[in-house]
């Protein structure tokens, strides 16, 4: 009814635009910067991100950045929506794992010729591949943090055990802390119906074994003898009782941070999380080497990315190298205590007092890493590959399964999907 | 004949009549734009191999996703989901709900304020519940596995969520929860509509309560049932909010219904294609399931 | 002896209601008692009250923000699905005709609709209509959904009324809009409130379009903001559970005055097949 009026005045009114645009350069022209993130309230970090946009925005008049909050939680969902129906925005911060199925989609625009004028291009983090396809860069790390072992050193003492550096060790730490403090020896998030942290928590211990669910090239995996094994550690831990059942990743959080657990395997906001809100726990806590044959840290995090459609794309350019200047990268690093999208070098001050932080960056650069999302043959298609692997997970947490018939239920759910695709 | 009558005093005429049109323009116009473009659009894509990314890129794929639907396991699975939550929350709401509303339609000291507080829950935002319920069935702080636990029912704490059989449990006894105060209080205005003269009749001649409630209540609410059972499951079909938020179909689709499935398909898989032929065959369904309903139950209500 | 039985009665469904009404507790306490949240064995009767959840959450939050534009939302479909579902609740009761026969169908089918399946469609056209990202295009969304039942249980309502009334009343010189609209609307008051409320609580309580619908953080209602308080990393259940009490408590004071109505408005209202 009233779309024709409508539709009416915003031909006019893009008829004025256009008139107005033809009249100035564009680089001075007035207009909204589209940036929409899940990060604007997010404590610090929001703050972070809010002092950038005033620089971006001081450094541009006529510029107005608008700052679209959308919850971490449906953020996949809200931008799929958007960009599904043709409304893009003009800078866009993405989840890893929405990484390969936007690039595939031909969602996003390759910004190779503006990383060669940025300083960024010097500090690049090798996880940058992660975004590269057919030789063109599509994303830019915007923070990538290894999931390592946090550990709970009170209470391992209190076992009278060190800090496990090998799988037996830890198993018999754990075994220790249970029966000695009654606390959680380890725990992880086994609650099945979150399906991708039952998925990344699986991968810390199959990489950490050297397997995968499958490898590069699309042969699956999921019966491989170190994936059994691997899923055969996780299963000892839940039907001897060292772990809880049923915890999502932030309830085990909070169990970490309220001082319940001796060992945890998560990435470095677990420590922001502790220094909130458990101050005096944080001196017992250590950030430190996976006791796995690999030592392989999970990878995750977010990229910057500039969507195919968005009409702003120098300027999106002008804000990722705003973004990732070096002294800001630095204030990420040392103030916000999470590893930022490009390599920093932390100032020994900060050092003496944050050390795991140094163990941190050195676990990124010395142990291989990998992707906790998907395999690399199959990122595109990782929601379905996660579920199918979740549910046979768990059959098998449950007790529904035993480890050797569920994997290999697995092995054959997994061939006869990948056939298909 | 009455309104015959008004018609033809008012329009003596034959023209066309313009105050029916007119009346029900505005709900025509909210509808067809809001609902019928959009359900239409949707069922088109059925017919396409749309991916949610590639919205504007799909190809016509005739009946190619009904058929992947047919030999879709996941499908099935669904299926047979969708039939036992529905099943499960229509009988449970339903009963709860009828054994309230025959308790408060008895004379009670602070009737009133114990039915306010009884349909309470309704006023609670599915969000809102799920958040309630997922806190309380905490496996670690869960008050309800420390009620089970106190009174003897389990002997350790459960985790209802991530266990498939219990999660169901679970959603069904939200589902019910939050649904229960709207049955009670149609089955209460179904109630208020016997006429006292049949209760006070059969106890003349001797009924007890359960032949009273036989012979005078049942058939009094008959055509209440009806309405409210199709409502129950129509509702329970089609539900996404709570069980999105509390299991997301977990564990292992054990309570993947076919509209979470859909929700799924289009927006995890985003094969919004493939999402639609499930959408349309859940309609289907549905519209199967009331088209039998009616016939069974159309002739009882009738009377 | 019937006292006797009366009181029996009370007390045993004082028991449900306690039942009933505890999960309604349980987010009380849990948001003033935050410390003793992650204890076990849980304390039933809360050790310490704070209120600095409550606190936080007007002071930090937009907590206000989001309260009012929830009101606005359901207030707007409140009004706009009473309006619109009267006249064609009425149309639907006193004309037959194929109009209103194709509309019952619709009205039925509306019902089943999977909300997945119309997401994008949807999404598509709001931003057409210009209606993307308002309050006012959520009311009107809200009220799209709501208004099939609206209008049935209307119909409903009109269908008790006989239509001897009107007629009378146009003897005596008045117009049949004139008399649908002084004569019996009035008769159908108890039903406007049952859909009244109905459709206030559907505004209120809706999730997944305000999700879809708005984008803004100022433009948020309650049941977004809510899901604001998990992070990427944590859930700040204190701030959850005083939101959600924030977010419950004006419609369960709203049912406090009319649930009188309520029940009155259902029975007089026929809900028939």
């Amino acid at each position: 009814m009233t779309a024709r009026p409508n539709r009416a005045w915003r031909g006019l009114l893009g008829l004025t635009i256009a008139a107005a645009l033809l009249a100035v350069p564009l680089s001075a022209s007035a207009y909204t910067f589209k940036y929409p993130s899940w990060m604007w309230e997010e404590g610090d970090v929001g703050v972070w991100h809010k002092k950038r946009l005033a620089e971006f925005e001081a450094a541009h008049p006529g510029i107005k950045v608008q700052a679209t909050l959308i919850p971490s939680s449906s953020f996949e969902q809200t931008i799929n929506t958007q960009i599904a129906a043709g409304d893009v925005p003009d800078l866009l911060p993405v989840f890893t794992n929405m990484l390969a199925p936007l690039i595939d989609a031909g969602a996003l625009a390759p910004f190779d010729d503006c990383i060669a004028k940025s300083s960024l291009k010097d500090r690049m983090l090798s996880s940058v591949s992660y975004a590269r396809v057919n030789g063109k860069t599509y994303g830019v790390p915007l923070t990538m943090s290894p999931q390592s072992m946090l550990v709970n050193k009170a209470l391992l003492a209190q076992a009278g055990v060190d800090v496990p550096k090998t799988l037996d060790e830890m198993y018999a730490a754990a075994k220790a802390v249970k029966e000695k403090t009654g606390q959680w020896g380890y725990a992880f998030p086994n609650n099945v119906s979150s399906v991708l942290f039952t998925y990344i928590q699986s991968m810390q211990w199959v990489i950490g074994l050297g397997s995968d669910w499958a490898t590069p090239d699309r042969k699956i995996t999921a019966d491989a003898p170190k994936t059994v094994e691997a899923i055969r550690w996780v299963k000892r831990y839940l039907d001897d009782g060292l772990s809880p059942r049923g915890l999502d990743a932030n309830a085990v959080r909070t169990l970490f941070a309220s001082g319940k657990v001796a060992i945890l395997f998560d990435g470095p906001w677990v420590m922001t999380q502790v220094q909130s809100s458990n101050p005096t726990l944080l001196k017992d806590i250590d950030f430190t080497l996976m006791p796995t044959p690999t030592h392989a840290a999970v990878t995750g995090g977010a990229y910057y990315t500039i969507p195919a459609a968005s009409p702003h794309k120098d300027d999106a350019c002008a804000y990722i190298d705003l973004v990732n200047g070096e002294k800001v990268q630095r204030e990420w690093l040392e103030g916000l205590l999470q590893i930022p999208g490009t390599t920093v070098q932390p100032s020994p001050d900060f050092l003496k007092t944050h050390a795991w932080v140094g163990t941190m960056a050195e676990i990124a650069a010395k142990y291989p890493s990998g992707l906790g999302y998907a395999p690399p043959g199959f990122a595109v298609q990782a929601p379905e590959f996660r579920q199918i692997v979740t549910d046979h997970l768990a059959q098998i947490y449950s007790g529904r399964a035993t480890v050797e018939a569920g994997l290999g239920d697995t092995q054959k759910a997994l061939e006869r999907w990948a056939a298909q695709q | 004949m009455g309104r015959a009558a008004i018609t033809a005093r008012s329009r003596p005429q034959r023209a066309t009549d313009w105050l029916p049109p007119a009346l029900i323009a505005p709900a025509g116009v909210i509808l067809s734009v809001l609902l019928a473009y959009p359900i239409l659009r949707g069922i088109a894509l059925s017919f396409f191999n749309t991916r949610l990314l590639r919205f504007d890129q799909g190809r016509y794929i005739g009946l190619a996703n009904y058929n992947a639907l047919i030999a879709d396991p996941n499908f099935w699975n669904s299926v047979t989901v969708t039939i036992v939550y529905g099943a499960a929350v229509t009988i449970c709401t339903y009963a709860v709900g009828l054994a309230l509303a025959l308790l408060l339609n008895r004379r009670m000291p602070a009737r009133g304020l114990l039915r306010t507080i009884i349909i309470m829950p309704w006023a609670i935002p599915d969000v809102v519940a799920v958040l309630i319920f997922v806190w309380m069935l905490d496996a670690q702080y869960g008050v309800i596995n420390y009620g089970l636990v106190e009174a003897g029912v389990l002997r350790a704490p459960v985790a209802w969520l991530s266990d498939a059989d219990l999660a169901m449990l679970a959603l069904v006894m939200v589902t019910c929860w939050q649904q229960f105060p709207l049955a009670m209080l149609i089955l209460l205005a179904g109630l208020q509509t016997i006429p006292r003269e049949l209760y006070e009749a059969a106890m003349s001649d001797g009924a007890g309560h359960w032949a009273l409630f036989r012979h005078v209540t049942w058939p009094g609410l008959r055509a209440v049932n009806a309405v409210l059972v199709l409502m129950l499951v129509l509702n329970s079909f089609r539900r996404v909010t709570t069980i999105y938020a509390m299991t997301a179909g977990g564990p292992a689709r054990a309570t993947e219904t076919l509209s979470i499935l859909t929700y799924n398909t289009a927006f995890q898989y985003q094969q919004l294609g493939y999402a639609a032929a499930i959408g349309t065959a859940l309609l289907l369904i549905l519209l199967a399931f009331s088209l039998v309903y009616m016939r069974i139950v159309r002739p009882g209500a009738e009377a | 002896m019937r006292t006797g039985h009366a009181v029996g009665a009370m007390l045993f469904t004082t028991l449900c209601a306690a039942l009933v009404i505890f999960p309604y507790y349980w987010m009380i306490v849990s948001s003033v008692s935050p410390a003793s949240m992650f204890e076990w064995p849980p304390h039933l009767w809360p050790h310490t009250v704070t209120f600095d959840a409550y606190e936080r959450i007007f002071t930090q939050r937009p907590v206000f923000v989001w309260l009012r534009n929830t009101a606005v939302v359901a207030s707007c479909t409140a009004i706009l699905c009473t309006i619109v579902s009267i006249n064609a609740g009425y149309a639907l009761s006193r004309f037959r005709g194929k109009v209103p026969g194709a509309f019952g169908v619709f009205v039925l089918l509306s019902q089943m609709l999977p909300a997945a399946l119309i997401v994008v469609p949807l999404y598509i056209v709001f931003r057409q209509l210009g209606l993307y990202n308002a309050l006012v295009g959520l009311a009107i969304a809200d009220t799209a959904f709501t208004l099939p039942l609206a209008t049935w249980l209307m119909r409903g309502f009109f269908d008790r009324i006989p239509a001897d009334l009107e007629q009378q009343a146009q003897v005596d010189g008045c117009g049949r809009l004139a008399a649908f609209y002084r004569i019996t609307l009035p008769l159908a008051a108890p039903g406007l409130v049952v859909v009244t409320v109905f459709s206030f609580i559907s505004g209120w309580d809706e999730f997944f379009l305000a999700r879809t619908l708005i984008a803004s953080q100022d433009n948020w209602v309650l049941s977004v903001g809510l899901t604001s308080f998990e992070s990427q990393y944590a859930i700040a259940w204190d701030e959850m559970m005083a939101s959600s009490v924030v977010f419950a408590v004006p419609v369960a004071i709203l049912f406090l005055f009319v649930q009188r109505y309520l029940v009155d408005g259902m029975t007089s209202g026929a809900l028939k097949g």
